[in-house]
């Protein structure tokens, strides 16, 4: 919730203010104040969207911000805004009960290390998955309890001790987070021990910060986990058919595709409502994972193409998922290039192509940064409608003028701005075209995601 | 059968309260920025602000600013110019 982050940043240099908050939002905002130790921040909400608040509607307004600036400080202030979050219509389904979930001890055991976990609830299936449920520690399907044993078994998937710690970033509320941690909601995930080093390569990649914008956002962003390496067939993963899908042949791909999501809801403290705001959201953010098919690719696979050993195992995460397009049912680089023009924040795209159609065009001549670089050129629309979308003012022009996003470079070249409406740009930024095989080569398939910020590293530490 | 399930929920990292700064008396005299972080139609929003914070408190002068960087990126410069020539700010909206 960056409104509110700046906000804080403001009053800590002294300068009295007030948080314009969109009535969707104001939980969100809570949760982000009192993470960054501001929970009394001064607040006013305002119908959603802002920008259609009306005349008729300032004076209701108005008088609330000249009170928030200039009215002393009341001991219960943080109570209001809670109140105000109880109050609101834009409630996540499920509430926290009123005394809280049970709180981990946090006492640190020396640095680097936590101490165990405590027993949460002790009861029949039914009664642990109803407690899970109600303290919005699902993603709404029935998971495996997560008992001592289950979780004692699952860290016998990694060399590294239960209280050594993964990251002390995990998004989105920056939540310390321990190998135990990881083996627990594994269990939850039902994951094997075998994924353990898959599991502990998704928290460390997902701990940066180009995530912490996408998890948060009202634009149901799910996040893809592409395993390259031999650990992808040594603990089952599918890059054939149906690799995308389900199936008992997809045990692994679905339950570490799950794991991602139970471990933003639990390790990083996610909430739909709260702290994901996605509108509608996507059924991608169920589960997404795959292998990539690396013996039958023409190319070399996407982990070698980002620097990594062939033999190496490693673990890619990006951020995408709301704009899907294929199946595209021929090698026409062009058509795929023309259909990828109605993408909406044209910051990158995954294509997923089947083995087939990636062994025609490699027959071609073509490698496989070939077809990446040929996507890139021919995505091309008319300056005046590249400024015309709809994410252009909030994303795209700020860039342009020179300012980078969180972990990222510059993205597009600075003199779209200065182009004449009916002058030709190249939509993604150069470099943010990425192709990976997948498939099982009953049909010449490819489909276009968009997808962007890979977030890649080795799993081989965490064997 | 009973499960003894262990608590998967990560840990909150310490946090110490900070307390927020003084309100200012009156805003008479005084200057607030009145700040866009251009999503949602805050841009709309906060220049109607600003043309109409002088009816509800008179005497003050608004300034509207939009936020030059995309919303989650830092802006030091504006922080500065808000720091040194503001008496208080008004920020909005969306995410």
């Amino acid at each position: 919730m960056w409104g509110a982050h700046w906000s804080m940043l403001l009053e800590k240099r002294g300068v009295p203010g007030v948080y314009v908050v969109d009535e969707p939002f104001v939980a969100d905002v809570q949760v982000t104040c009192e993470k960054e130790g501001m929970p009394k921040l001064r607040r006013v909400y305002v119908p959603h969207p802002a920008g259609d608040v009306t005349d008729e509607e300032l004076p209701d307004i108005m008088p609330e911000m000249v009170r928030a600036l200039t009215t002393p400080f009341t001991g219960d202030e943080r109570d209001d805004n809670l109140k105000r979050e109880k109050e609101s219509r834009f409630l996540p389904m499920f509430r926290e009960p009123e005394d809280g979930p049970p709180v981990e001890k946090t006492e640190e055991e020396g640095e680097g290390r936590e101490a165990p976990s405590q027993i949460a609830i002790t009861g029949t299936l039914e009664e642990v998955q109803y407690y899970f449920d109600e303290n919005c520690w699902t993603d709404g399907l029935p998971i495996v309890p997560p008992t001592r044993e289950r979780t004692d078994e699952m860290l016998r998937g990694t060399s590294h001790p239960p209280e050594e710690i993964v990251t002390k970033t995990m998004l989105p509320e920056d939540w310390i987070v321990t190998v135990e941690k990881v083996a627990i909601v594994g269990v939850m995930a039902g994951c094997k021990p075998s994924d353990m080093p898959v599991l502990l390569g998704i928290v460390e990649a997902f701990g940066q910060e180009i995530f912490a914008s996408t998890v948060r956002s009202t634009t149901s962003f799910s996040f893809p986990i592409i395993v390259n390496g031999p650990i992808a067939k040594e603990i089952g993963m599918n890059s054939g058919i149906n690799a995308l899908g389900s199936g008992t042949g997809n045990k692994a791909n679905a339950t570490i595709g799950r794991f991602l999501r139970l471990a933003l809801i639990n390790l990083g403290g996610s909430k739909s409502g709260v702290s994901d705001m996605s509108s509608q959201g996507n059924p991608s953010k169920y589960s997404f994972a795959f292998a990539e098919n690396e013996e039958r690719s023409p190319w070399e696979p996407y982990h070698v193409s980002m620097g990594y050993r062939p033999d190496e195992s490693v673990v890619t995460i990006m951020s995408g998922g709301w704009s899907h397009m294929g199946c595209f049912g021929n090698v026409s680089l062009d058509e795929i290039a023309k259909a990828m023009r109605s993408i909406e924040l044209p910051n990158g795209a995954l294509l997923i192509m089947d083995p087939m159609p990636a062994r025609t065009l490699a027959e071609k001549g073509y490698k496989k940064q070939d077809v990446e670089e040929y996507i890139w050129a021919h995505a091309t629309t008319t300056a005046g409608e590249f400024r015309a979308d709809f994410f252009y003012p909030a994303f795209i022009e700020p860039v342009l003028k020179g300012s980078s996003m969180p972990g990222r470079e510059r993205l597009w070249p600075s003199h779209y701005l200065d182009l004449g409406d009916d002058e030709l740009v190249h939509m993604f930024p150069k470099g943010s075209i990425k192709v990976v095989v997948v498939g099982g080569e009953t049909n010449p398939f490819t489909q276009a995601w968009r997808m962007s910020h890979p977030s890649t590293v080795s799993i081989e530490k965490w064997r | 059968m009973l499960y003894a399930a262990l608590n998967p929920r990560g840990i909150k990292p310490e946090v110490k309260e900070i307390p927020l700064g003084p309100r200012v008396t009156d805003l008479a005299g005084k200057v607030v920025y009145c700040i866009s972080q251009t999503f949602g139609g805050a841009d709309i929003f906060l220049q109607k602000v600003a043309e109409a914070l002088p009816h509800y408190a008179p005497g003050v002068r608004a300034e509207y600013r939009k936020k030059p960087a995309f919303y989650g990126t830092d802006d030091p410069e504006l922080w500065d110019e808000i720091a040194t020539e503001a008496d208080a700010f008004i920020y909005g909206c969306g995410a």
